[in-house]
């Protein structure tokens, strides 16, 4: 850990690198204030790497909560131009089913017109010719300008703009104790999760935006925060089965929205409440998995025979509302709190609530308060200023060939996840071309690119900024191949102590629908790591935390 | 058609079965979809390497204490003769190898641990203490760009066990033009370009850097068809010089699956590749005969049929959401009824599904809707009751319930 940090007295600290924390840093870096961000594990661990996916455009939300609806289409319409490289612009549908209710439509039509959300009735037989995935069956459907974002990609951007205007970023960095001095917050206590080392780090403003675990964050300061821990479960499809996004058109319910994204489909989500002390537990369930592919397959037939890579569930970070047991009535607005005038504690503010699709807004309103209470007038331009990554692409494609092979299919692929980021990425040597894993298409260049400039410290860090590990394999192929990688920068003992993590991982989320082809791909993976290599648990081998500790200070 | 005998599967188990049926002058059909399970495995053949996680020394010994309804406990006193058995079979077919079914010998995996072994092919180190490496100063080789090796990670497992291990990368020339492909460096494609000049290339590469008393390691990228490339480059190296494992799939796999396919026709057998039998017709207890995909309605018949499809790697088994069954003639297989119950949670732990499989009385017959089907045996991995990955009984299983159904086909 770089000691000389301590000796920076920050503007403002950020806790919680998901993709509010990772605004909020960018916001304030943007506005000029010294900022530190820091998270307890990776990037997008929490909810923002556990969600849908989906550019919302408020739709869902519209009969509901007009407020949430109309939040979501202005967010919508700003990340189309400010995150390009991280959005994808495939429109939605809202179908209705014979089961469902048809008047349900004309108020739905109603309410988005009303928030300002272009929805537009279609006829169900041009909806089947549109999106042929689609329940032939559907007696309704109309247009909404939906979309897919990658949340991966959209929270390094923001890291890396944060970066770009002077913001220092740890990860693996958790809060242990918030520093008070005269009941007020001056920083925090960290414990880097790695080494195990600890230190204070000061800052004139901490903000708390650690999604769900804000809750235990406050509470470091005697501070009560009521959060609503509801646990949303989905399913990941083998490849993707539909082009547009695909909502059903009714009250919201379990599993009623099919996102596409990249090469996969999903389905989600269940709803249901969970304990506060399991939220850093979620597993699928059974029943969970049953209803969302009883569900889905009633939206698209074709999921009944389409092989399911994972499931994964997040955990929503409500602020609670005792009276209605399901979490669907709760509007998702944003909270900010200010625990001065809320708890007498000065220096210290809560943003949450919210949603991925409302991130931006959500930094917005937390650097507000901030640049408020520091005196700082500067005026937010994040809806304005393009992320990093996401220039227009067509100064690439002049500086080479216009034809499509004049790049290749790995260096397409890294477009696609880096936007104009990847000309950082080596290409023409015939060892970074080279293919680490052939599901995604990443090159050894692109592993090495991420590793010196993405906060790689592990195998799950770099499948989240490159989907290294993510395709039909899940890493059974390729999970050796960016270990060794890995092992040139950490040592080969970490990288083959983070190589069993990352199976453990990765069977994690097959576990629930291990049947069919998963089962088989799972065996050969077994087979491979277990069999041919001889690997053995971690906790036959030595002591795992201590070697990695070890492998660390040699780094 | 018709034939005497028909196995269905042509990986080691149904060669194996194949094998023991033609030496007796039947007239022998192998029905095999494609690749099997052998092109995937490293070169070292487990009889019973593990029980419950411990390492096994004595494997026919040990073997006693199975459950009863492990194929070893059916084979039972017939174990020992039919070991010997499958090591001349192998040997007959080309495949060279060391170790004896009486005591396990040890060898190592790509990245340097170590494991026990039954037979290993002849160009892989074999050792008899597992705490004792047969080395002390290793120079560990890769090819430059090649992904499928990890020369690294047994730097460092070998490191533990005090061995002094240097790693170096080689660049062979004719390796130039197979790198400008993506794709094209993986231990298959590399095999192939290996010729000649090629193997006399990395002996002077090896000899130029290879000091005194190291013993060199290599990655196993030479001889996918037989191991007189490997005699010459031993031959041309001066230092002691070994092979260790790539990752699949392996080129000692698929020689030793083209040796025992070109020793299986060698003795009049037909190997119908590329067919895919995808259903079995059971009347009155009996099979009558196969519909396969090339052959439409000129259907296969034999007096009896030995099952060899493997698991669910070659879609021996097949699952879904409500369970596990056998495709081909829908045999009865156990499970539980609870999802839950058919995973560990530990990746690395014993895993429930990979014991599933056919059920089969004392003499093979599988079990069919609470009956055993007469003219029909199962062998190998489609069979209940064995763990193979977590026993390291893969190829045992295969090789000597393949023997052993054969036999029982023929009394």
């Amino acid at each position: 850990m770089n000691k000389d940090i301590q000796k920076i007295t920050y503007d403002v600290i950020v806790v919680g690198g998901g993709a509010t924390g990772a605004g909020t840093a960018r916001d304030c870096a943007k506005r000029g204030l010294k900022v530190l961000l820091i998270e307890r594990l990776d990037f997008t661990a929490g909810a923002t790497g556990r969600n849908h996916g989906l550019l919302h455009s408020g739709a869902r939300y519209a009969v509901t909560d007009h407020e949430s609806a109309t939040e979501c289409i202005k967010e919508n319409m700003i990340l189309r131009k400010i995150a390009a490289h991280c959005v994808e612009e495939t429109g939605g549908l809202f179908v209705t089913l014979p089961d469902d209710d048809l008047d349900y439509q004309k108020t739905f039509i109603e309410s988005c017109l009303s928030a300002g959300i272009n929805a537009q009735q279609l006829d169900p037989k041009d909806v089947i010719r549109m999106e042929p995935a689609v329940n032939p069956d559907i007696i309704g459907a109309v247009s909404v300008p939906d979309g897919a974002v990658d949340p991966f990609r959209l929270t390094t951007a923001n890291v890396l703009d944060a970066r770009l205007h002077g913001a220092d970023v740890l990860t693996y960095t958790e809060v242990i104790e918030l520093l008070q001095e005269n009941g007020r917050i001056t920083g925090v206590k960290v414990r880097n999760n790695i080494s195990g080392e600890e230190m204070d780090i000061h800052s004139r403003i901490v903000v708390n935006a650690g999604g769900i675990w804000s809750h235990g964050i406050a509470k470091k300061a005697g501070i009560t925060i009521n959060m609503f821990p509801a646990k949303g479960a989905l399913l990941i499809f083998g490849h993707r089965v539909n082009n547009m996004v695909i909502n059903r058109c009714r009250k919201p319910a379990d599993a009623d929205i099919l996102v596409p994204g990249d090469t996969i489909s999903l389905i989600g989500t269940t709803s249901s409440r969970v304990p506060y002390d399991q939220v850093d537990n979620m597993e699928v369930t059974q029943e969970e998995v049953d209803i969302l592919l009883n569900q889905g397959c009633q939206l698209v037939p074709s999921l009944s025979w389409t092989r399911i890579l994972r499931a994964y569930a997040g955990v929503r970070p409500l602020i609670a509302d005792d009276s209605d047991p399901s979490g669907r009535k709760i509007s998702r607005g944003i909270v900010c709190l200010d625990h001065a005038t809320r708890d007498g504690a000065e220096g210290f503010i809560t943003i949450s609530g919210g949603k991925l699709m409302t991130y931006r807004l959500m930094a917005e309103t937390a650097a507000d308060m901030v640049c408020r209470k520091l005196g700082v007038d500067a005026k937010c331009t994040t809806h304005i200023d393009p992320l990093p990554g996401s220039a227009p692409q067509n100064e690439i494609e002049k500086s080479g060939k216009k034809h499509i092979i004049s790049m290749s299919t790995g260096q397409l692929a890294a477009q696609e996840r880096h936007g104009s980021l990847s000309t950082n990425i080596k290409y023409g040597s015939e060892l970074d071309d080279a293919l680490v894993c052939e599901c995604e298409q990443v090159s050894v260049g692109e592993i090495k690119y991420a590793m010196d400039a993405l906060h790689v410290n592990n195998l799950v860090n770099l499948r989240r900024r490159t989907r290294m590990g993510m395709g039909t394999c899940q890493a059974g192929i390729c999970a050796s191949r960016a270990a060794a990688i890995l092992g040139t920068k950490y040592g080969n003992d970490r990288a083959l102590n983070d190589l069993r993590s990352f199976l453990q991982e990765r069977w994690k989320g097959i576990r629930p629908v291990a049947w069919g082809r998963s089962l088989a791909e799972s065996y050969f993976t077994s087979w491979i790591y277990k069999g041919v290599c001889g690997m053995k648990d971690n906790e036959i081998t030595v002591n795992n935390k201590d070697n990695i500790k070890t492998a660390n200070k040699e780094a | 058609m018709k034939f005497d005998y028909i196995v269905i599967g042509g990986g080691l188990c149904g060669l194996t079965a194949g094998i023991r049926l033609a030496s007796k002058n039947k007239k022998v059909a192998i029905v095999s979809s494609g690749q099997s399970a052998l092109h995937f495995s490293s070169g070292a053949f487990g009889l019973y390497g593990y029980n419950n996680g411990e390492l096994v020394e004595t494997p026919l010994e040990d073997a006693k204490s199975l459950p009863a309804s492990h194929p070893y406990s059916i084979i039972g006193t017939e174990m020992q003769a039919l070991t010997n058995d499958a090591k001349t079979l192998l040997e007959k077919a080309g495949i060279n190898l060391n170790g004896e079914s009486v005591k396990n010998h040890f060898t190592l995996t790509p990245f340097g641990e170590i494991r026990p072994s039954w037979l290993t092919l002849k160009e892989f180190p074999v050792f008899n203490d597992p705490q004792t490496l047969p080395f002390d100063k290793v120079l560990a080789i890769n090819l430059k760009g090649f992904l499928e090796s990890y020369p690294s990670f047994l730097a460092e497992n070998l490191g533990k066990s005090g061995v002094a291990v240097r790693v170096e990368t080689i660049d062979l020339e004719r390796l130039n033009n197979l790198r400008k492909s993506h794709y094209d460096m993986r231990t298959i494609s590399v095999a192939k370009h290996i010729d000649t000049a090629t193997i006399e290339e990395l002996a002077n590469k090896i000899n130029s850097i290879a000091g005194k008393s190291e013993t060199v390691l290599i990655p196993a990228i030479i001889g996918l068809n037989n191991s007189n490339q490997i005699d010459r480059l031993r031959e041309l190296v001066k230092n002691e010089l070994y092979c260790i494992p790539t990752l699949p799939i392996s080129v000692g796999g698929v020689r030793s699956q083209t040796r025992l396919e070109q020793y299986f026709e060698s003795l009049g057998g037909t190997f119908l590749l590329g067919d895919h039998v995808t259903k079995g017709i059971i009347e009155g207890g009996n099979v009558k005969y196969l519909v396969t995909t090339n052959l439409g309605d000129d259907h296969l018949e034999a007096e009896a049929y030995i099952l060899a499809t493997g698991s669910y790697l070659c879609e021996g088994l097949l699952s879904d959401p409500n369970g596990f069954k056998e495709p081909v003639f829908g045999l009865d297989v156990k499970y539980p009824a609870n999802r839950d119950e058919w995973y560990s949670e530990n990746f690395f732990a014993s895993q429930p599904y990979m014991s599933y499989g056919v059920e089969v009385n004392n003499e093979f017959h599988p079990i069919k809707d609470g009956m055993p089907v007469n003219n029909l045996y199962a062998a190998g991995s489609i069979l209940g009751h064995c763990n193979s990955l977590e026993e390291d009984s893969g190829a045992g299983c295969a090789m000597l319930t393949g023997l052993y159904t054969a036999d029982l086909a023929t009394k």
